[in-house]
């Protein structure tokens, strides 16, 4: 307590950032140790915290200390740290590359360089405003930065705001209790939410009059939406209080038949004094059923009663300011309000979602099936297996509400559809998918042929996918599909991230949707991919797809060893070298190849492998591998293509591979083939093939550029 | 930084005028902007940087500048410094 010693500080450091990372707690920890115990306790925490954002909480905190020392993290490639980095050198130079970058890399920008931001907007083309006004972060900001964040969106100049290609929207607000603390942050959680609103609020109290009234501010005003925000405080003991759901949804139907607004009605939240075992009076529950029911077409609920649930009744209120000011929540739960009254506004004016895609492996069960077998495969037994359970229960409830729900993955058909047929445990079913796609072709290219196929609009598309690369590939390609982020938890975490989205709720069910949702299950003649070839070679052309080839040795021969020992489906013979063995092979002087794939949203790291030894003026392949995560993206001819530019200068005449069958490695059967190879017979090794360098390859295909890290220039 | 100039600051971020001046007689008149939604702002920010808590009550009965100064002096914190 006094005066612990540094090894202790970076113990409970490190414990208090396993558990959560409160960043004003953290500073206060570290103003109170010395500036070495600091950096070492950070050092220390950073050693243990994984990719997310505690550990950049931690590099911002580092950098106030020892910049040189995450600058350093960024180098090797933390992207956390590099994001740090980025962020902070806009904030001291107003560099306004380093601010584009920062946002460009998904992690959320410190308010410091929000600000900054903001005041240097004039500046700013039009996709940097916008990308910098959807990360304001006021969901999460405390009351007085969202405050002053809400201040300065307010002031940006009219035609700078003007250049934002969002959609425009006038909302009302009408409130049984004050509405002016959160008006402001509702129109900034609009910008945030990619929508230019105005939001205007009247008097507190003011409800059917300000509709009535023909010369009253909200007839001028137009509203695209009208938000009638109340509260369970706002409700006197007496009559009123059966009169609740009625007399809302007279309001609402008057609203929608004198203005033409949509209208979000917020429901009852429960109060502290609810709270206790006997749970919220049976009016409060008995008006919150009422209100869904009674309300007219194109009004909709707002669920406060869930919001305060979620936040806590006792973070929620506080009752002093109802007194003082008939202020209904405290002021630092304005800004959640805000940010979900946002989101409910959104999803009432953007194109409703209709179609889910989800990827399988380790979104609807754990492992890589093509890796570890249907029965491999982690359904239910513990935390994970059963999240994955939970989330096949989701879509099975979305199902039911009318969306339909579809499979993208990059898989054998076999492969992905084996767990549905051999796991009991399974929820959802082949027929529960309007549509089943498992190829190994991008799926910026699979999405677009489903959709057409389905008869939607990609605009209706969610797309579930753990794979940071797929999601920011579908971001870029089509920006119109809704693409959650993941989260921290992973899967444990996304079926509760996917209710607070706001995406699955709007949906109304009609007699038709439902029906159309059972035709297209139905659809017994299932059409099957085209594959557009045309789109591939377009596609993987505009990756920027790198591939960097070195030979085996000291600095990669741990992930070499570490892919011979697990990689099973680009795999031509499977023969798991030690790492001794590895190094024999180096010591020969056999060809040796170690391949890192990069493209232009990141790398993948060193992905690929391949060794083969000289027997005269032959080349025997004895092993050669990818790992599955850049199958698809003919890596393989880069790879053949640096091979057949050492047999040349070596003088080689024929090189000779075999492929071995095996239960997972059936996607790359037609490789040597497709390649060139000719079978040349077979022995209890596998299939013999043979290649005659003199013939050309197929460098048509070809769209990645190989360096060779031994002349370190395009090869 | 003394318990004057805090308080200085948070009144500067509530009305957005960096060079705000604070005297004990000041009332919510003197002040453009200073109107019951901005009260509430002001309290609560003060509130929260001096971790103390005020009632409804003393939060209506506030005249003036000064009477603020004796809430906060009233919990404890003085204008000799932070607490």
């Amino acid at each position: 307590v006094t005066d612990p010693p540094s090894s202790q500080l970076a113990e409970l450091l490190a414990y208090m950032t396993r558990i959560e990372l409160d960043p004003d707690r953290l500073r206060a920890f570290l103003s109170v140790v010395g500036k070495a115990d600091a950096v070492a306790a950070l050092h220390s925490a950073l050693d243990r915290v994984p990719r997310g954002t505690r550990r950049l909480a931690l590099a911002r905190e580092l950098h106030a200390f020892d910049p040189e020392a995450v600058e350093g993290f960024a180098r090797n490639g933390d992207d956390c740290a590099r994001h740090v980095v980025a962020e902070h050198r806009y904030v001291a130079t107003g560099d306004v590359e380093a601010l584009a970058a920062a946002l460009r890399d998904g992690w959320p920008l410190e308010p410091a360089a929000v600000e900054r931001g903001l005041q240097d907007a004039g500046a700013f083309d039009a996709t940097l405003l916008a990308a910098l006004v959807q990360k304001l972060g006021l969901g999460a900001a405390g009351y007085r930065q969202a405050s002053t964040l809400a201040k300065r969106v307010a002031d940006l100049a009219p035609d700078l705001r003007g250049t934002l290609a969002f959609p425009r929207l006038n909302v009302a607000l009408l409130g049984e209790v004050t509405v002016d603390y959160v008006r402001p942050l509702l129109e900034a959680a609009l910008l945030e939410a990619g929508i230019l609103a105005t939001v205007r609020g009247g008097a507190f109290g003011e409800l059917e009059q300000a509709v009535l009234d023909q010369s009253s501010w909200l007839a001028g005003f137009a509203p695209d939406v009208v938000v009638v925000v109340g509260s369970t405080l706002a409700l006197p003991d007496g009559p009123a209080r059966e009169e609740f759901a009625r007399r809302r949804a007279e309001l609402a139907a008057l609203v929608t038949e004198r203005l033409g607004s949509d209208v979000l009605v917020t429901n009852l939240e429960a109060l502290p004094t609810h709270t206790g075992p006997g749970g919220a009076p049976a009016w409060v529950v008995r008006q919150n059923a009422l209100l869904a029911e009674a309300l007219p077409e194109r009004a909709h609920v707002f669920d406060l009663a869930s919001l305060v649930a979620e936040i806590g009744v006792d973070r929620w209120f506080d009752l002093r300011l109802w007194s003082v000011a008939r202020q209904a929540t405290a002021l630092h739960a304005t800004p959640v309000l805000a940010d979900r009254l946002a989101r409910a506004i959104r999803s009432l004016v953007e194109p409703p979602v209709k179609l889910i895609v989800t990827d399988l492996d380790n979104v609807l069960w754990g492992g890589t099936v093509a890796e570890v077998g249907a029965d491999g495969v982690q359904l239910g037994g513990n935390e994970l297996g059963e999240a994955h359970l939970r989330l096949q229960e989701l879509l099975r409830e979305c199902i039911a509400m009318g969306f339909l729900v579809a499979v993208c993955s990059k898989n054998t058909e076999e492969a992905a559809r084996s767990p549905f047929v051999s796991r009991p445990e399974m929820l959802l079913g082949l027929d529960d998918f309007a549509a089943f796609e498992a190829s190994f072709l991008p799926k910026s290219v699979q999405l677009p042929e489903v959709v057409e196929r389905l008869n939607l609009g990609l605009q209706s598309v969610l797309f579930l996918d753990d794979e940071p690369h797929e999601r920011a590939e579908m971001r870029d390609r089509h920006p119109e599909v809704r693409v959650p982020e993941w989260p921290e938890d992973g899967i444990v975490g996304l079926p509760t991230l996917l209710a607070r989205t706001g995406w699955l709720t709007r949906f109304r069910v009609t007699a038709a949707d439902e029906l159309r949702g059972k035709m297209v299950r139905d659809e017994t003649t299932r059409q099957t991919l085209r594959a557009t070839y045309a789109n591939l070679g377009d596609f993987l052309g505009s990756l920027d797809l790198v591939a960097r080839v070195t030979p085996i040795g000291a600095a990669n021969i741990d992930r070499v060893t570490q892919l011979v020992q697990k990689t099973n489906q680009f795999n031509l013979t499977t023969p798991r070298y030690s790492r001794r063995e590895l190094e024999e092979r180096i010591a020969d002087g056999a060809y040796t190849a170690a391949v890192e794939v990069e493209d232009r949203y990141g790398p993948y790291g060193l992905t690929g492998a391949l060794v083969a030894g000289r027997h005269g003026d032959t080349l025997a392949v004895d092993l050669w591998l990818m790992s599955c995560r850049v199958m698809g993206k003919t890596v393989e001819l880069a790879m053949f293509e640096h091979l057949l530019q050492y047999a040349r200068t070596a003088g080689i005449e024929t090189i000779e591979a075999r492929y071995r069958p095996t239960d997972k490695n059936g996607a790359i059967a037609s490789l040597l083939p497709d390649l060139g190879f000719e079978l040349a017979g077979e022995d209890a090794e596998g299939h013999v093939y043979r290649f005659a360098v003199k013939r050309e390859a197929l460098r048509a295909n070809l769209h990645v550029t190989l360096v060779d890290e031994l002349t370190g220039s395009p090869a | 930084v003394s318990t004057r100039e805090r308080v200085r600051v948070i009144f500067a971020d509530v009305f957005d005028a960096p060079d705000f001046e604070l005297r004990d007689d000041m009332t919510a008149d003197d002040v453009e902007g200073w109107d019951s939604l901005n009260h509430i702002n002001l309290i609560i920010a003060i509130e929260n940087e001096f971790a103390v808590q005020f009632e409804g009550t003393e939060i209506a009965a506030l005249a003036n500048v000064g009477d603020l100064f004796a809430l906060l002096a009233s919990r404890g914190v003085t204008n000799g410094g932070a607490p």
